[in-house]
Parts: structure tokens; C-alpha cells; sequence
């Protein structure tokens, strides 16, 4: 791997990718419940891939159509060009990882590792190769002789991520990987994770509840809501340039006005939201004057005034702080406005602490117009 | 969970197809030659029954066959009296063993949910062995109990709770000693299945409510264990109807069980349409308490979700 | 709830395994029994064990239960775990409810019905009664209570494993074998020790089915006992009683070894 480290290495290895993994308008359903609904995605070559999404928006059904523990009702699922529909689950070079790890408790560590290479009937010398390899490479030195119920769960974790990864995959399936891990651990292995995919250049789709473990650790992720997607981007995109309200409140904390566009011009909208005033947003979207929409702005772009302050092109509203909870380095202040309204600012604690304000203190709440996204009704 | 995948290949169909075939050939066509000779009337022959079926004959030879089958095995079961007193007496029989099982049973699950846990394994394992053993040996053994001067008499007569020996043997109450003793296992498993599986929180939740402990039991842990109640009852009773080893060894020969008579119709009278006749009434009888199990069963489920 | 032992508690367990166990503990002790009257004590004695070697068709009887029995709780532990495998893998299939209509109907069907219906079949088909007609009667009865053994440890047996041996490229009926199978063993193993003994003890069934020169055990025994109680007839039950603590424990033993080398 020659390519560059930096915040975007992958992301700028995949911008360029091949689709490898595609899905075409698949639809499954499970009796009279639709888990996955026309879903349509793209899968680059090598990419860090996350499917987001509550518990139920059929993340991990797509996850069991991929390796082929379900078939899709409608719509084709291609690797690399080929259709899979008919290749059973064992002949897909795609493997996974399970949630519940799915170690076979009758075999040891080695043994695990060892088990999908024996299906391809592979000689004993490369077998044993091989398992070295991915002992090594999961640090799993020592353990070979273990069953899985003499491990850790970080350790079967690993041993899980080396038997699907000997197998050499085009696709690694993830689910939940991280889920049944302590924080710390967790986030020791996310880093690890991402630093292992970049390593081999595989092409990784992980499957997570947990908004920061995919903006972390994604090349690219996709948001999905009752079967469908409702966003695909960078993280960066899907966190700063929300595409609906479904997605700017899963994506995080978020503040959401409610308003009418009242005016448009060459910085951008004028939105009347009643009590709160007037908000302006430098979001160059087509938009009916008129119409009803929310301004979604994120807990951290708020910042806390005594007075209303100077610059007349930050937007502001006034209101009295409601309540105060100490998240260690932040503090998210509650202030409700004039009509009732609350709104929430994650106030860093710096060093000069004195602005924090007290309950009951009227405070304004400013924030840049660039900061605001304007999402439909 | 998701329904798994259909089966697809050949292998899979062969995984259903084998035992599928085997208990259609040796459990539902030997049910429906059953249904067939109970419309044939006993002959001195072999098979002894006529009309037999001969498919050589084609047509003619099945018209002929058809001609020949009769209900008057099944008006003779519903006329005589022995028959219908027989049918009667199993019922009764099998009806006051299930409650007396339910009596002893329940206690005794009961007991073995509220053991300490590292205890209940091993309590189950002593429920289930004595299953195990021979259920004519287990009979066998209440035999010996039971005779004149068996150990029940000697024991009482040494307590001095009786001054003569008392007959138990050839009687009903020891047919329902008898009863009890072998079918115990099958009630107390399931209803120690649906107590065990009791969450104790609810009952600590009764209790923070204002439930005293015998409220409690009531209108909780009562109300939870019955599909455990109505498994067991249900696997008992429909066994118990048809039972023949225990009434022909402890019981008496005055009112037979229809099993008995079951029996006796065929080896001693050799009436094979007869005996086919009384096996299907017997079933038809038993198609009763199998519904409304399923019945209670499947609204029970329903109020639970 | 589950702290200590109550008074009660205790009582109840005691009565109930008093009740359970008695008899048999009983009928074992007077096998031992050197008097011929059976509810006589006269000192210990293995006569009646004695006596039971030289009675050549009681140990014919033997045989032919002990193969019977052997032979269809092999077959119906194949054809019974096939059947679980079946209901519990394979969802809603063509088929589904006729195979466990047809599996469950058997366990609660009065013996005399399965037995009379069974004899039917062999006489409308012509085939001469005897061993294999009993063998075949007992697959069928037995084989029922295999599904419900296998299939209560399948419903709890972890798919993933089974989804991950396939995901790394084993086919299904391999999966089976390497993975499943080994993993489901001490509940084929039991449900093959249930189905041997259920066979060993059936009279009912047996006296339907059997034909000349294939007595088994238990008619055998019921004919004698129809006479009464004999010293001899302890003895017997008592070395059945053996036999199948004997398997039981062996069994556990092996499985129990088997979770040990696991750990």
C-alpha cells in the first residue's frame, strides 16, 4: 500500500472505485412485512462501507441477502458484474461476520481460522500458511490451542474477523462487529478495524446502530429507514448536509425550526419561524417562497450571548436557559424561546469558563446562516 | 426470528421426504385400513374378515367390495351396553386419574421449581428415570404391594390402621394407584417446564403490589403455569383412555376399559372389524379433547402477545 | 425464590420422589429374596438369577427384545432426526403439517389403536409377522419421540453457526455433519437411548405385531405375571432395571465427556 495516510486516504482511494458490490431495486419481504424496500446501492472496491440505521430498518437483512442467507423478492444482487441470485451461500467469495461471532465451540482458535480454507480443499502446508498469517495479523499468538469459550470477548472478536478474513474475500461482511464489546474496547478496535481494511485494501461493509462508530470508521455510509435508504455520502456530508429531518435527528443531537420561506436572495433565504424571528440560511436550494420547511442547525454551531450580539448577518434568538447537563467536555444548555421552543447548545468548557450562564439567566443563542440546513416539510 | 430458506435441493427434499413416507405408510395408511375393516364383518378365514379387497377383479371386484361394507359394527357399539358402558368407564377412569395426576403432579413441580436452582437438575433427572424403566415392571411392582399379603396390608395391619387385610388388587383404586404412579413423569414435566420458566421478579412485583404469598400463587404463578397444566392433562388423559396394561393387571374384570375390550374383541374373540370398530369410536372420542386443548392453547398464546 | 430448601418444600419432594421410587426399590429387593412367596423375607439370595440362566426361552426373549430394540432405535433415530431437521430448518414447506400431524399423533395414541392398526397393515399386505414387523412397529412409535428429543435441541441450537460454516464455503450437508451434528450428539445420543428403552419395555405394540418364534421380553413377562407374582419375574425386571441404568449412566458418562473436552 503506497497510498498517502491522512484523514482521507480511502476515501480518496474509492473516490475512483469500481462498483464491486450492487444492489438493484431489491425488495424482501418476510410474509406481510417489507424489511428492505427497492433499495438501490453501490459498493466501491475497497471502500469502508457502513449501513446506518435503527434497530428494524432491515440493515442486516441486506447484510443476510448479501451472503445469501435470504434471496431477494425482487431486484439483483451483483458482485463484480455477476449476477448471485443462484450461488448458494457457500460459493460466494464473500464472507461475514457475525454478531454473535458465531465461533464453533467444538474447534479450537486454530481450527476456526482454519475451517473455510479446508472447504476450498487447499493443501495442509498453505492452510497452515495462511492461519499464521491471520494469527499473526489479528495478534492472536498463543491462542491457537483455545476453544472459543476459553477467550475474551475481544479476543473471540478477533478470531471471528481472522476466520472470515483468511478466506481472503472480495467482500467482508460485518455485523455489529463491535457491538458485544465494552467501550474502551471498542473503540481500540475501531481503530484497529479501520486501520486493518486500509492495510489489506478490502473492501469492508459494516453494519452499525451507532452513528459514531460509522461517521468514524466509514468511507462512505449509508442511512437507511424502514427498508430504504434515505442518505448515501461521506460522513462528513451525511452529518453537516443532512437530507432530511430522519436523518439530521439520527445523525445526532439537532435543533429543528420550523418556518416560512419568506424571502430568497443572493446570500440565501430569509425563513420566518414566528417567535424565534427571522432566520437566514446560505443554503443554495431551489425553495418556494411560501413554503413551510425546517432549518436544522446541530447543538455544537450555537453559541451562548448575555447580549445580542454585534454582527447582524449571525442569526439569533433570544430565550432563558431551562436546564444545564454536564456531558464532561461539553455542557448541552436547554434554553426554551418566547413560543416555547427549545433549543439545545453544547457549550465547551474552556479555560475562561465564566460565560457559562445559570438556569433561569435569558441568554441569546447565535449562530453563522452557513451553518443552518434547510430540510423539506 | 426469520424464517429460514426453503428447501431447494434434492438433498433437502429427501431430509423431508423420508420419515415423511415412512410414518404415511406404517402410522396413516394402517389408520385407514383400520376405517376399512371396521366395515367388514369377522369371517372364518384368512385374513378372518370379508369383503376383502381384491384389486385383481378391477371394477367388478371393487363395486363388489363397497357393496359389502356395513355399519353394523358401529350400531352394535352404540347399542349394546357393554360396549357403551366400557367407553363410559374409560372416560371416567382417564377423567379422575387426570385430576388425581394434576393433584399429586403439581405439588410436586411445584416443589421442584422453588428447589434451589443447583438442586433442580438433579430433581428432574429423579423425576424422568423411573420413566425409563419398564412400564409393565413398574406395574409389576404395585403388584406386589397390592396383593392380599402384600406390603401395604402388612404395613397397615402392623400400624394397626386395619385389622384384616383389605383387598386392593383387582380393584378400581388400584388401577388408579396404578395410573398415577406411571404416568406421573409426563404430567409434572411440563407443568415444572411452565413454573420454572416463571420470571421471580413477578412475584416479588406481586408482592411489592400488596399480594400476601398465597394471593400470589393464585393469581399469578397459577395463571402462568396453566399451559403447562393443559399439556400435561392433555398428554395423560388421551394415553390413559386407551389404557391396557394397567386396568388388565391391577383391575378388576367386572367393567372393562375400552382398551381391555379392544383387546379381548381381538385375540380372544378374534372380531377383527369389531376390534377396528371400537379403535375408531375410541379415536373419534379422542379428537374432542385434542381440539379443545389446541383451542385453549392457541387463545392462551394470543391473550399472552 | 431459589435460596434455600423449605420445609415444605422439602416434604413435598420427598413424598413425591418416595412415591416415584419405592416400588421399584422394592421389587428389586425381593429379587433378592431366597423365599419362593414372594412377600416373605427369608434372607438374600441370588437363586432366582440363578434360575433365570437356565430358562432358555426367557433368554431367547432377551435376545430377540435386545436386537429389536437395538436395530429400530437406530433406524428411528435417523428417521427422527431427519424429521426434526426437517420442522425446525426448513420453514413452511409443502408437507409441513401432514409431517407433524403425523409425528405427534403416534406419542398420544392409546398403544392398543397404533398396535391394531400396525397388525392390520402387515395382514392386508400379506407379510409374515415376526421380528422385522415388530422392529418396524417400533421405528414408527419410537422414531416420534426422537423428533420431539432432537427438535427441542435444535430450537435452541445457534443458526449462525450453521450460516457461518456455510458462509465459509461448507456445503449444507456438510455443514451438517461437521458442524451441527457433533454439536446436537448428547440429544441424538438420548433420543437413541429413549427410543431402545421405549422398544424394550413395549408390550402392547409387540403382542399386536409379533408372530411365532419372535416373542419378546415383555410378553413374555406379561404372561407369566398374569399368573401372579413370582420371585423369578423380580429378578428379571431387576436386571431390565440394570440394563437401562447401566445405558443411562454410560451415556451421560460419554457426553459428559465429550462437554468436558469442549471446555
Amino acid at each position: 500500500m503506497t497510498e498517502p495516510l491522512g484523514a482521507d486516504a480511502g476515501a480518496a482511494a474509492t473516490a475512483g472505485g469500481r462498483p464491486l458490490l450492487r444492489f438493484e431495486n431489491v425488495t424482501k419481504r418476510f410474509g406481510a412485512y417489507t424489511a428492505i424496500d427497492r433499495l438501490s446501492i453501490d459498493i466501491r472496491q475497497g471502500e469502508m462501507f457502513a449501513l446506518l440505521g435503527p434497530s428494524g430498518c432491515g440493515k442486516s437483512t441486506l447484510l443476510r441477502l448479501a451472503a445469501g442467507f435470504e434471496r431477494p423478492d425482487e431486484g439483483r444482487i451483483l458482485l463484480d458484474g455477476q449476477d448471485m441470485a443462484d450461488t448458494p451461500p457457500h460459493l460466494r467469495p464473500i464472507n461475514m461476520m457475525f454478531q454473535s461471532y458465531a465461533l464453533f465451540p467444538h474447534m479450537t482458535v486454530a481450527g476456526n481460522i482454519a475451517f473455510g480454507l479446508k472447504q476450498d480443499g487447499l493443501p495442509r502446508a498453505v492452510i497452515a500458511e495462511r492461519v499464521a498469517e491471520a494469527v499473526a495479523l489479528l495478534r492472536l499468538e498463543g491462542l491457537e490451542k483455545r476453544r472459543p469459550d476459553q477467550l475474551s470477548g475481544g479476543q473471540r472478536q478477533r478470531v471471528a474477523l481472522a476466520r472470515a478474513l483468511v478466506k481472503r474475500p472480495k467482500v467482508l461482511l460485518l455485523d455489529e462487529p463491535l457491538g458485544a464489546l465494552d467501550k474502551k474496547l471498542r473503540d481500540e478496535m475501531q481503530a484497529e478495524l479501520a486501520a486493518l481494511q486500509r492495510r489489506l485494501g478490502a473492501t469492508f461493509v459494516i453494519v452499525t446502530h451507532d452513528q459514531q462508530e460509522a461517521l468514524s470508521l466509514a468511507d462512505r455510509l449509508a442511512v437507511m429507514d424502514r427498508g430504504r435508504v434515505a442518505q448515501i455520502g461521506r460522513p462528513g456530508e451525511v452529518y453537516e448536509r443532512p437530507a432530511s429531518v430522519y436523518v439530521a435527528s439520527f445523525m445526532g443531537d439537532v435543533n429543528l425550526l420550523e418556518g416560512t420561506v419568506a424571502r430568497a436572495d443572493a446570500g440565501g433565504l430569509q425563513v420566518d419561524c414566528g417567535a424565534a424571528g427571522y432566520v437566514r440560511v446560505t443554503q443554495p436550494k431551489a425553495c418556494e417562497i411560501g413554503g413551510r420547511v425546517w432549518i436544522a442547525v446541530r447543538p455544537e454551531k450555537l453559541s451562548l450571548e448575555r447580549a445580542r450580539p454585534e454582527d447582524m448577518t449571525l442569526n439569533a434568538v433570544r430565550g432563558t436557559v431551562e436546564a444545564i447537563s454536564y456531558h464532561g467536555p461539553t455542557s448541552l444548555v436547554s434554553v426554551r424561546t418566547g413560543d416555547g421552543l427549545l433549543l439545545r447548545s453544547a457549550a465547551v468548557h474552556g479555560a475562561a469558563d465564566a460565560s457559562t450562564p445559570a438556569v433561569g439567566e435569558t441568554v441569546w443563542l447565535t449562530w453563522a446562516p452557513a451553518t443552518g440546513v434547510l430540510l423539506d416539510h | 426470528m426469520r424464517p429460514p430458506a426453503q428447501p431447494r435441493s434434492s438433498g433437502a427434499r429427501l431430509v423431508v421426504l423420508v420419515p415423511l413416507l415412512w410414518l404415511a405408510c406404517f402410522f396413516l395408511l394402517p389408520a385407514l385400513i383400520v376405517l376399512k375393516i371396521s366395515l367388514s364383518q369377522p369371517a372364518v378365514a384368512q385374513p378372518p374378515y370379508a369383503p376383502t379387497l381384491d384389486l385383481a377383479a378391477g371394477w367388478a371386484g371393487l363395486k363388489e367390495f363397497l357393496a359389502g361394507l356395513s355399519f353394523d359394527n358401529y350400531v352394535l357399539l352404540a347399542t349394546d351396553p357393554l360396549y357403551v358402558g366400557s367407553y363410559l368407564k374409560s372416560l371416567k377412569v382417564a377423567a379422575l386419574s387426570t385430576l388425581a395426576l394434576l393433584a399429586v403432579g403439581y405439588p410436586l413441580a411445584y416443589a421442584m421449581a422453588r428447589a434451589p436452582r443447583r438442586l433442580q437438575g438433579f430433581l428432574l433427572l429423579l423425576v424422568i428415570l423411573p420413566f425409563w424403566t419398564a412400564f409393565l415392571i413398574r406395574i409389576y411392582a404395585w403388584m406386589t404391594i397390592l396383593q392380599r399379603d402384600g406390603l401395604l396390608n402388612q404395613a397397615l395391619l402392623a400400624l394397626g390402621i386395619i385389622d384384616t387385610p383389605v383387598t386392593w388388587l383387582a380393584s378400581d383404586t388400584a388401577v388408579y394407584i396404578g395410573i398415577v404412579y406411571s404416568y406421573l413423569p409426563f404430567i409434572v414435566l411440563p407443568i415444572y417446564a411452565s413454573l420454572e420458566r416463571i420470571d421471580p421478579t413477578l412475584l416479588e412485583a406481586a408482592a411489592d403490589l400488596g399480594c400476601t404469598p398465597t394471593q400470589a400463587f393464585w393469581r399469578v404463578t397459577v395463571p402462568l403455569s396453566l399451559p403447562g397444566v393443559m399439556a400435561g392433562a392433555t398428554i395423560c388423559f388421551i394415553p390413559i383412555v386407551g389404557e391396557f396394561v394397567v386396568p388388565d393387571l391391577l383391575g378388576s374384570s367386572a367393567t372393562m376399559m375400552i382398551g381391555q375390550t379392544l383387546w379381548a374383541e381381538f385375540f380372544a374373540n378374534r372380531d377383527w372389524p369389531l376390534a377396528a370398530a371400537v379403535a375408531i369410536v375410541m379415536l373419534v372420542l379422542l379428537i374432542a379433547p385434542l381440539v379443545l386443548y389446541e383451542h385453549l392453547q392457541a387463545r392462551f398464546m394470543a391473550s399472552e402477545r | 425464590m431459589h435460596k434455600g430448601l423449605s420445609a415444605t418444600t422439602a416434604t413435598a419432594l420427598a413424598l413425591g420422589m418416595a412415591f416415584l421410587y419405592l416400588p421399584i426399590l422394592v421389587l428389586v429387593v425381593y429379587s433378592f429374596n431366597a423365599s419362593r412367596l414372594v412377600t416373605v423375607w427369608g434372607g438374600w439370595s441370588t437363586r432366582w438369577y440363578a434360575a433365570l440362566l437356565e430358562d432358555a426361552a426367557l433368554i431367547e426373549a432377551a435376545s430377540i427384545s435386545l436386537r429389536v430394540a437395538a436395530l429400530s432405535a437406530t433406524v428411528a433415530t435417523v428417521l427422527g432426526t431427519l424429521a426434526a431437521v426437517a420442522l425446525v430448518r426448513f420453514g413452511r414447506f409443502r408437507g409441513r403439517l401432514v409431517l407433524s400431524a403425523l409425528v405427534y399423533a403416534p406419542i398420544v395414541m392409546p398403544e392398543v389403536i397404533t398396535g391394531l392398526s400396525l397388525l392390520l397393515l402387515f395382514v392386508a399386505v400379506n407379510i409374515d409377522r415376526g421380528f422385522w414387523t415388530v422392529t418396524i412397529s417400533h421405528t414408527t412409535l419410537t422414531m416420534c419421540f426422537v423428533v420431539l428429543i432432537v427438535q427441542s435441541r435444535l430450537v435452541r441450537f445457534d443458526m449462525s453457526l450453521e450460516e457461518a460454516a456455510m458462509d465459509l464455503g461448507c456445503p449444507p450437508l456438510r455443514t451438517f455433519l461437521t458442524i451441527t451434528l457433533p454439536l446436537i450428539w448428547p440429544a441424538v445420543a438420548s433420543a437413541w437411548l429413549l427410543a431402545f428403552t421405549l422398544s424394550l419395555d413395549d408390550l402392547v405394540i409387540a403382542s399386536f405385531t409379533t408372530g411365532p418364534g419372535a416373542t419378546t421380553l415383555p410378553i413374555r413377562i406379561y404372561s407369566d405375571v398374569r399368573l401372579g407374582v413370582k420371585p423369578e419375574i423380580n429378578a428379571v425386571c431387576t436386571l431390565m432395571i440394570a440394563t437401562v441404568a447401566a445405558a443411562l449412566i454410560l451415556t451421560s458418562l460419554v457426553t459428559k465427556g465429550a462437554d468436558a473436552r469442549r471446555r
